[in-house]
């Protein structure tokens, strides 16, 4: 009688397997004599064609969109950051950072750079730059100077264009170092001061 | 099955996603724990992919969330576990108390409920094979076992689904 169930759960098994393709030519030849000359045999074929049916029927569900890529939040962590989110977007935002690992971890290397950038010293501008109060004399003095100054870290690039008042000399661009040549530059910084003028002796 | 190794996370996230998620979720009965899975195979796709040699891309992704899976309950488990509510209605029997019924509450039907009965050897090979689609060899692949043992723990879960789960008459 073991015997006997021990060959039935064999032929259970291998009619399993018939079912996902995953038998050998031998085992197809054992499933298939079975199936034509025993009707236990297909009665218990058919309960397993059942049982499987009925768990492919179980279908794919749909992953989360938050959990795919191209629904992460992206420009929002910034924004997020910077308390500049826009009050409808604060909870859809919050609950996905409460849920995404990645974008917690975008988010917190953002607020990483963006503590580093705001940590960078102010610059101060050279000596030789320093900002005249005296404004006016210099204006009285004929001298028109514009200058556009900017800031780096490793650099500061300046652009000049100076053109006296009562002369015939069309205003030129030159560098610090043809202005100190053809002029005395008259510099002092007052705190504070981003302006910078320049007066010139002829 | 050999696949192409050029694909992007972005690729195996949008391919396998929905597969990824259904099989936590059918192995749980827990879509917050199904998602939790995706979200950290698909990190560790993200992480591991330049690494991948070819062979088998079926095998490899989901020996990681196999793997993944079961850290996760690993993990779990060292957890404290929620108390049994006191009461006089507990009850230790075969059949399903009402707490264990309450404590099953996210199981959508008849038949998720009878694939969480199942040892999880069994009910992993089921759904492996029946809800994500994988071969025989895929599967043993994944869970690092001869193929003669897949063979068995699918019929075996077949098996014990058949007594769990009613049919018509």
């Amino acid at each position: 009688m073991a015997s006997v169930n021990r060959v039935n759960e064999h032929l259970s098994m291998l009619m399993s397997c018939y079912l996902d393709g995953a038998l050998t030519p031998r085992e197809l030849d054992e499933v298939v004599f079975a199936l034509e000359t025993d009707e236990t045999a297909i009665a218990e074929f058919r309960r397993i064609q059942e049982v499987r049916r009925t768990m492919r029927l179980l279908p794919l569900l749909d992953v989360p969109a938050y959990l795919l890529p191209g629904d992460h939040l992206n420009e929002q962590l910034s924004a997020y950051l910077d308390g500049e989110l826009a009050t409808l977007e604060m909870p859809v935002v919050s609950a996905h950072l409460a849920t995404c690992m990645e974008c917690r971890r975008d988010l917190a290397e953002l607020d990483k750079s963006r503590i580093a950038v705001r940590a960078l010293p102010g610059l101060e501008p050279p000596e030789f730059l320093d900002v005249h109060r005296d404004v006016k004399q210099h204006r009285r003095r004929g001298l028109r100077t514009a200058i556009a100054v900017a800031s780096g870290v490793a650099a500061v690039t300046l652009a000049f264009t100076v053109g006296p008042l009562a002369s015939e000399q069309t205003p030129v661009a030159v560098s610090i170092g043809d202005l100190q040549s053809r002029h005395t530059a008259v510099a002092s910084v007052s705190s504070g001061a981003v302006a910078v003028q320049v007066s010139a002796t002829p | 099955m050999a696949e192409n190794p050029t694909l992007t996370w972005e690729d195996v996230a949008h391919r396998y996603g929905r597969k990824i998620y259904s099989f936590a979720y059918r192995l749980t009965g827990n879509p917050d724990d199904a998602a939790d899975l995706v979200q950290e195979v698909l990190l560790k796709v993200r992480k591991g992919l330049d690494s991948y040699s070819p062979g088998s891309f079926e095998g490899w992704l989901w020996r990681i969330t196999r793997n993944t899976f079961l850290d996760g309950v690993r993990k779990k488990q060292r957890r404290p576990t929620t108390p049994l509510p006191e009461g006089d209605h507990i009850d230790i029997g075969a059949s399903p108390s009402p707490d264990e019924v309450l404590a099953s509450v996210r199981l959508s039907d008849d038949v998720q409920a009878a694939l969480l009965k199942l040892p999880y050897d069994f009910r992993e090979a089921v759904v492996l094979c029946d809800v994500v689609g994988l071969t025989y060899e895929e599967i043993a692949d994944a869970a690092d076992v001869p193929v003669g043992t897949v063979r068995s723990r699918i019929h075996r879960g077949r098996s014990m689904l058949r007594g769990l789960l009613t049919w018509p008459v």
